[in-house]
């Protein structure tokens, strides 16, 4: 009986995995999206990722992304597998490098891409208002 | 009365006038590349050749630019510039111009796309069927110049890219090049001590301490964590180019006393968050993850851990007393909250806007 229990447990725990419903912390849970029905309804445009590859793009990569009609600044935030922020940006070019330096001198301290982490970019008025967002896109190392 | 056929001492002198002109086009035409004068002093020359053919009237023309100017933080702090050169236009049906050209002025705006703005001098000589008619007029000048390509020590570029393009808009056929190059002479506190990143790190933390006690106004405490950016902003500028002054190289939360002061002012701006609009809260909170006072590399874990939950607090508080009506005020709060990771914060906005 408890084997039975164990096991319809553990069953249960791998559909609850595949169907995206982890901890708190899960990317299936928190992860912003852009592909689903509510984010659509918020009136948002999409902002295009561009770069980088979601695997094997560096500890230091380039973000870079499709401009926005309009916006005044973009603010790119990138997390980490935890969910808690590594970095963020804001500044009104459509690229820039983790940390702001490109071509960080060998040896330099700042943030770097771990396995898992991932970035967004959200653009803004002038009233410093949302009007586009991205999807929430994976990036390792 | 003008003599006759003085009627074309105008497009005459003015094909010559407007062959120099285009050594600089207009700001607002200008084309950005991308590349930018990084922070320092810099002195750069160009030597300016045009040649325009309208088939009634040929002009030729050729300047020499020279240019100096203090970059800090992206933006030219202070520069200037002289135009010398001169021009000869002949035309088809009879006629000829000559036309010297000076030009001082100074430097402005961002180091992407430098802004020129210049009292410019024409003087010389129209010649039309054996008269003469002198030429002295002088005008405000504008342009701009951006850069092509930029190294620390080396930015390059052609000066008349732009006009190539409005002489063709205009139908003329206008063959010109500018190329310009310039060095960096110095970097940005030698000739300019107000932008030397010591000297405003020294006002920054006396601000910060200064502003710890007593009443200070919020508006101060924003504008005081904008100046924090900035200086942080300007160091990683420095380091880009490897001339990040010594003990700066880690960053300004990586200085302990610095991360001292600047956690000081989180603490009192986070024990009365409500103080501030929720466009502050969210600028307050992204700031600080963009300095690296809060986020995964930040020197402190444990103070970051509680001014990020502090934040969602005081976020959540401004997300409940915004009404309905203020939908996207509830927006910016749920994708703040979402790209920082707010799970709390970003459930309490979906449902609201659900």
């Amino acid at each position: 009986m408890k084997r039975a229990l164990i096991h319809l447990m553990a069953v249960a725990a791998g559909v609850a995995a595949l169907a995206g419903c982890g901890g708190p912390d899960s990317p299936g849970e928190d992860t912003l999206s852009t592909g689903d029905e509510f984010t659509a309804s918020l009136g948002l445009e999409i902002l295009e990722l561009v770069g980088p590859a979601e695997e094997r793009a560096g500890k230091i990569p380039v973000f870079e992304w499709e401009p926005v009609q309009g916006a005044a600044a973009y603010r790119l935030v990138v997390r980490n597998a935890a969910g808690g922020p590594i970095w963020a940006w804001q500044g009104t070019d459509t690229s820039v490098t983790l940390g702001g330096i490109d071509d960080r001198p060998p040896g330099a301290g700042g943030p770097v891409i771990t396995d898992g982490s991932r970035w967004s970019v959200a653009a803004l008025d002038a009233d410093d208002h949302v009007t586009a967002i991205s999807e929430e896109r994976a990036v390792s190392p | 009365v003008l003599p006759r056929g003085t009627r074309w001492r105008w497009p005459v002198a003015a094909l010559a006038a407007m062959v120099l002109a285009t050594a600089a086009a207009p700001a607002t035409a200008q084309q950005e590349s991308g590349a930018a004068f990084p922070s320092g002093t810099w002195a750069g020359s160009a030597t300016y050749l045009g040649a325009l053919d309208t088939g009634s009237v040929s002009a030729f023309a050729d300047s020499v630019i020279n240019f100096r100017m203090l970059v800090s933080s992206g933006q030219v702090a202070s520069g200037t510039i002289a135009m010398i050169g001169s021009s000869h236009s002949v035309a088809l049906e009879g006629g000829s111009a000559d036309i010297a050209f000076a030009a001082d002025g100074t430097l402005s705006g961002p180091a992407t796309r430098v802004l020129i703005t210049a009292e410019a001098v024409f003087s010389g000589i129209a010649r039309v069927e054996g008269y003469e008619v002198p030429i002295d007029i002088s005008m405000p000048f504008g342009g701009s110049f951006s850069p092509s390509w930029a190294t620390c020590t080396e930015v390059g570029g052609d000066l008349a890219t732009e006009g190539r393009d409005i002489a063709a808009a205009q139908g003329l056929q206008l063959d010109a090049e500018a190329i310009f190059l310039a060095m960096r002479v110095s970097d940005a506190g030698a000739e300019d001590p107000d932008h030397y990143i010591p000297k405003d790190y020294a006002d920054l933390v006396d601000d910060l301490i200064a502003a710890q006690s007593g009443d200070v106004p919020t508006s101060d405490l924003v504008d005081l964590i904008r100046r924090v950016e900035e200086l942080n902003a300007q160091i990683i500028g420095a380091a880009a180019c490897g001339e990040t002054p010594a003990g700066f190289e880690e960053g300004l939360v990586k200085d302990d006393f610095f991360l001292q002061q600047l956690k000081a002012i989180y603490d009192k701006i986070l024990k009365s968050p409500g103080d501030y609009s929720t466009h502050e809260q969210i600028f307050l909170l992204m700031s600080a993850v963009r300095v690296g006072v809060i986020g995964a590399s930040a020197p402190d874990q444990g103070f970051s851990d509680s001014a990020l939950l502090l934040f969602e607090a005081a976020l959540s508080d401004a997300l409940a007393a915004t009404p309905d009506g203020e939908q996207k005020t509830i927006v910016d709060i749920y994708i703040a909250a979402k790209q920082v990771g707010l799970t709390d914060l970003a459930a309490a906005a979906e449902a609201r806007l659900g």
